[in-house]
């Protein structure tokens, strides 16, 4: 089975974005990209009188809501999009009928199709699609998000009234667009007026077969490697009924075991969310598409940057026909695509908003801020904003001191964190269960480290540091300064985790143990014991050796 | 248990604030109470000059603003202080030579520069004439200060002391004034809160030692949460200040008589402290307080160290940062809401808001928050309405380990509740719950039932619930 490359930008590894996840992944970029500009940051809930005006969705718990200031002006931002974008464009956007008529309204291709509501039977719905759109079909709700009751490639009556009853009957989507199904690859545009920033090509969910392993756990290892991504490990591929019918469709089960090298789709849709894997072509896309990308965007005014669906098969001579626009578009698969090379969407927006910024590179940045923590008032409502500090000025140069010694003291390291703190340094101390620490400074002034530095040469009573490694320290860095303990005291599985790494190393050493008493048994008792009595005493000094204290 | 709170605080809402943080939490509680906004801050914003004192302003900076006006705080100052006024103050020899000017009383001496050395401060402070009061005269919190001086001995070491152990240079030598000791806390033209101040003493009941009576004064400053920390010292000092009055800490102390442990009113050392109602509050110590702080131009509130001896009242000292913590706890005489007389001051058109004394933010996370140097400023959530229903719910059943708190929480959001939800030690969680309608309230109650997938929930108790709650939704 092939590996899940991780393929992330230089400045947005997993470290940086750990605490962000799906749709809060996309504002934390954004943002993130801005404060290592040195813009203002300030995070809101959606009580903010800021946000009052602004078309919002989804802002439970806080973290997609903020604001980017250069002192002169302020811009607003839900997610990916800013308060550029009017409020009419992302209603019609969030419409797929109302997107349609002004995308036809500028001679944008997009499929023919029909809108339903509560008012038709299925009956009905069946009767005049087969006539007015024809097979094969695609159902989808009208203000469905995420390719949720998405159904593609509906071949008969048979198929879609199955369709239809899992979509308004079992997800309760009344309100139903039905399209024609139009067979081509799917890409994903993201578009700043006139310029396309980013295009990717969704695969839908599959696994590769190595001939052993059955589709089962092959959906589980490949969920495995999927957790490790920063994007995707919350888009895992979750069995359900409609991965079920569409292996069946194929002529398999959960129990089949596919041969080596064996491609197997698991869904048609695409999405990212229900388990496909995001593939980049920013490179390779054909002119066609980047210019009905374009097109399409302005086809709704007030809608100056956001992504655009387009499907488009090369051979067949039809023209790319788009099939939704999205102007809170997620972007995490073309930050993290499973093949080709992540794109700066969020760099593209913050030039946008701030074009006086443009000049300054973030790409090496290592900086970023603990997200959880900064949050943690507006999540549990206490407070409406919270306004993050600014980021550091400058390169940031950073150290590890790992000191060896009678070191474990809490009270020497709140005494380092003070100094740290003092020095206007940020990092932190690491713990651990054996007589070292690890402490990481970093700082814009090469003489604010060394300082610290000196200061372990004098530390306080009661510590005796035996030995001092240092080295440079290349990880990114959260502002602020933090204990971390090896294991976290108030949560429950990392204590646990913590405790069953110590009773395994204990298990382990008994075992150790044991094995190397039982060879001294047999050492003993052997026939050639008895005969070499000449080397018993280095037999003796050898059990002495071993056995354990 | 059992301390001795206002009835607009509890224990829970200054738990775990230190000192000039608690000034800081409960002016700005006030106004967050009456429905100003309340922004927090790291350091001074651009927009204002506000002067910073101290060494440690986290958690202290503040704003409170309504619709048409802002006003930065620091402290217990607000930015209706003059920076000029907090200079003039923070040195008690220009402070001095200010009032003497403008005729207010203050007690006569002499400041000693750094061009002085400590021998000839001792000479020519001889000739002032004993008692004297000697002080560090940038000096602040009563650091170093000595009164009552009355030999060449206790000089030099007052001297020597200020100079060497704490470091200052500058000495202020002034004769000292035997008399009764005032804090007054002035806002506008009225002293708003007056308080006695008495130096550490006990009085004797004919059977216990001095020192079990010491113990039973510190029991008592035990239920007084700002003097809790502030007990009476068994120290060499104090030994032999009994011993100059020819008693040890086991000599039995005859019934009524009284002895002070300390020349020193200070509440930080054991002092006392009595708020006076207003018709208590000597005449001679609202004239001079009011004529003091008039000669400073827009000195809208301070705190003022008075003495009056013989009916003559003498300021010793200006406090531009005051601490108003003994006016609102007392030792003796009823709590001054001092908060009250300065938000009135800044914003008079709330003086008439109807406030829930029960509400309160919490101080403590943010000021962490800001500590750890993450944020740069946080705004508290509003209070939006003042009618609040509260309830206190048992939820029982397998409702631990199972994420039944973080639902909640989730929950509380999407209904806008405020409160808390906490797990029990007997394997319940408890949920304080209010919010201003009491639909919302039964519906969340309702709510309480379903928990997260993995609990399930036996019973929703519902008590009553009538101490102070919190804005938002915590776990705890």
């Amino acid at each position: 089975m092939k590996d899940q490359q991780m393929i992330t930008l230089p400045h947005l590894t997993n470290d940086v974005v750990r605490q962000a996840r799906k749709t809060k992944l996309c504002a934390y970029s954004v943002a993130l990209e801005g404060w290592r500009r040195g813009l203002n940051l300030k995070w809101y809930t959606k009580d903010s009188e800021h946000f009052k005006d602004m078309v919002i969705f989804g802002v439970n718990p806080p973290g997609r809501l903020f604001s980017l200031s250069n002192g002169e002006h302020t811009h607003y931002f839900f997610r990916t999009r800013g308060d550029k974008i009017t409020n009419e464009a992302v209603e019609i956007g969030s419409d797929k009928d109302e997107t349609k008529r002004y995308l036809l309204n500028q001679s944008v291709p997009c499929p023919i199709g029909k809108l339903f509501s509560e008012e038709h039977s299925d009956e009905e719905v069946v009767e005049q699609s087969k006539t007015e759109v024809q097979y094969p079909l695609v159902v989808k709700p009208v203000d469905g998000s995420l390719g949720n009751g998405v159904i593609t490639n509906i071949q008969n009556d048979e198929e879609f009234f199955h369709a239809l009853r899992y979509v308004r009957g079992e997800l309760e989507y009344q309100n139903i667009i039905v399209e024609r199904y139009i067979t081509g690859e799917e890409y994903r545009v993201y578009v700043i007026e006139d310029e396309v920033i980013a295009a990717y090509n969704r695969v839908p969910a599959n696994v590769v077969g190595d001939g052993e392993h059955t589709i089962e756990e092959l959906i589980n290892r490949k969920n495995r490697e999927r957790r490790k991504n920063a994007r995707l490990h919350s888009c895992l591929i979750e069995v359900d009924i409609e991965i079920t019918e569409f292996i069946e469709k194929a002529g398999y089960n959960y129990d089949s075991i596919p041969e080596e090298g064996e491609l197997i789709y698991l869904r048609e849709k695409t999405n990212v969310s229900s388990g496909g894997d995001p593939i980049d072509v920013t490179d390779t896309i054909p002119t066609e598409i980047k210019e009905v990308a374009v097109k399409a965007l302005k086809a709704v005014p007030g809608l100056y940057h956001g992504g655009v669906d387009i499907i488009y098969d090369e051979t067949t001579g039809i023209p790319p026909v788009v099939i939704e626009l999205n102007p809170t578009a997620q972007i995490g698969g073309i930050l993290y695509p499973s093949e080709g090379k992540a794109r700066d969407i969020p760099k593209a927006i913050i030039d946008y908003y701030f074009p006086e910024t443009k000049g300054i590179d973030t790409s090496k940045s290592k900086v970023y801020f603990d997200l959880n923590a900064v949050l943690e008032p507006l999540t549990d409502r206490s407070a409406i904003e919270v306004d993050v500090n600014d980021a550091p000025d400058g390169k940031l140069y950073a150290k590890r001191y790992t000191l060896k010694g009678k070191v474990r003291r809490n009270s020497f390291h709140q005494w380092m964190k003070e100094q740290a703190q003092a020095l206007g340094l940020h990092g932190f101390v690491q713990r651990s269960l054996k007589d070292e620490v690890d402490v990481v400074v970093a700082g814009t002034n090469r003489e604010k480290v060394r300082e610290f530095r000196e200061l372990l040469n004098n530390p306080p009573k009661k510590v005796k540091i035996r030995q001092i490694e240092s080295e440079r320290f290349e990880d990114p860095i959260k502002i602020g300064f933090e204990i971390d303990e090896p294991y976290n005291p108030k949560s429950f599985s990392s204590l646990g985790s913590a405790i069953y790494n110590m009773e395994r190393e204990l298990h382990k050493s008994q075992k150790r143990k044991d094995k190397l008493e039982k060879e001294i048994d047999k050492i003993v008792n052997s026939t050639s014991w008895k005969t070499t009595g000449k080397l018993r005493d280095a037999s003796v000094r050898m059990k002495s050796m071993i056995k354990p204290k | 248990m059992g301390e001795n709170f206002p009835d607009w605080l509890t224990k829970p809402m200054i738990r775990g604030i230190k000192s000039f943080n608690i000034d800081s939490y409960l002016l700005a509680l006030e106004g967050w109470r009456r429905g100003l906004n309340l922004t927090w801050y790291y350091d001074t914003p651009h927009d204002t000059d506000i002067k910073l004192i101290g060494f440690n302003p986290i958690g202290k900076i503040y704003s409170l603003s309504s619709e048409d006006k802002k006003h930065y705080f620091y402290r217990s100052r607000g930015d209706k202080v003059p920076n000029k006024a907090v200079d003039i103050a923070s040195s008690k020899d220009e402070t001095k030579q200010h009032l003497a000017s403008n005729g207010v009383n203050v007690p006569s001496g002499k400041n000693f520069d750094s061009s002085f050395t400590s021998e000839e401060i001792i000479n020519e402070s001889l000739s002032m004439g004993y008692p004297l009061a000697i002080k560090p005269t940038l000096g602040s919190l009563g650091n170093g200060v000595f009164t009552d001086v009355n030999s060449k001995e206790d000089l030099e070491y007052a001297v020597n002391y200020i100079r060497n152990e704490l470091d200052y240079n500058d000495v202020l030598v002034e004769q000292h004034i035997e008399g009764e000791e005032y804090r007054v806390y002035v806002v506008g033209e009225e002293v708003v809160a007056c308080t006695l101040k008495e130096a550490p003493n006990v009085i004797g009941n004919g059977t216990d030692s001095i020192n079990n009576l010491i113990e039973q004064k510190n029991e008592l400053r035990k239920q007084n949460p700002h003097l809790s920390r502030k007990l009476i010292k068994i120290d060499n000092q104090l030994k032999k200040q009994l011993d100059k009055i020819n008693y040890s800490l086991d000599s039995l102390l005859e019934s009524n008589k009284k002895i002070y442990l300390n020349t020193v009113a200070n509440t930080s050392i054991g002092g006392e402290s009595n708020n006076l109602k207003d018709e208590q509050i000597p005449s001679s110590v609202k004239h001079e307080a009011i004529k003091a702080i008039s000669v400073f131009p827009k000195l809208d509130h301070a705190g003022l160290d008075i003495i009056v001896r013989e009916n003559q009242a003498y300021v010793i000292e200006i406090n531009t940062t005051a601490s108003f913590l003994q006016h609102i706890f007392p030792l003796k005489g009823e709590p001054i809401n001092v908060c009250a007389k300065i938000i009135d001051h800044y914003y008079p058109e709330t003086k008439d808001v109807s406030i829930n004394s029960k509400v309160y933010f919490n101080y403590k996370k943010v000021s962490d928050l800001l500590k750890d140097r993450l944020v740069q400023s946080v705004e508290i959530t509003n209070l939006d309405s003042n009618n609040t229903y509260v309830k206190r719910y048992i939820i029982s059943g397998k409702v631990q380990g199972v994420g039944y708190r973080e639902w909640a929480r989730r929950e509380a959001s999407r209904s806008r509740i405020n409160g808390y939800v906490k797990n029990l030690k007997n394997g319940n969680v408890v949920v304080i719950a209010w919010t201003s309608s009491n639909e919302k309230l039964m519906e969340f109650e309702q709510k309480l039932w379903q928990g997260s997938k993995k609990s399930s929930v036996e019973q929703v108790k519902e008590l009553k619930w009538d101490k102070q709650i919190n804005v938002g939704f915590e776990i705890r």
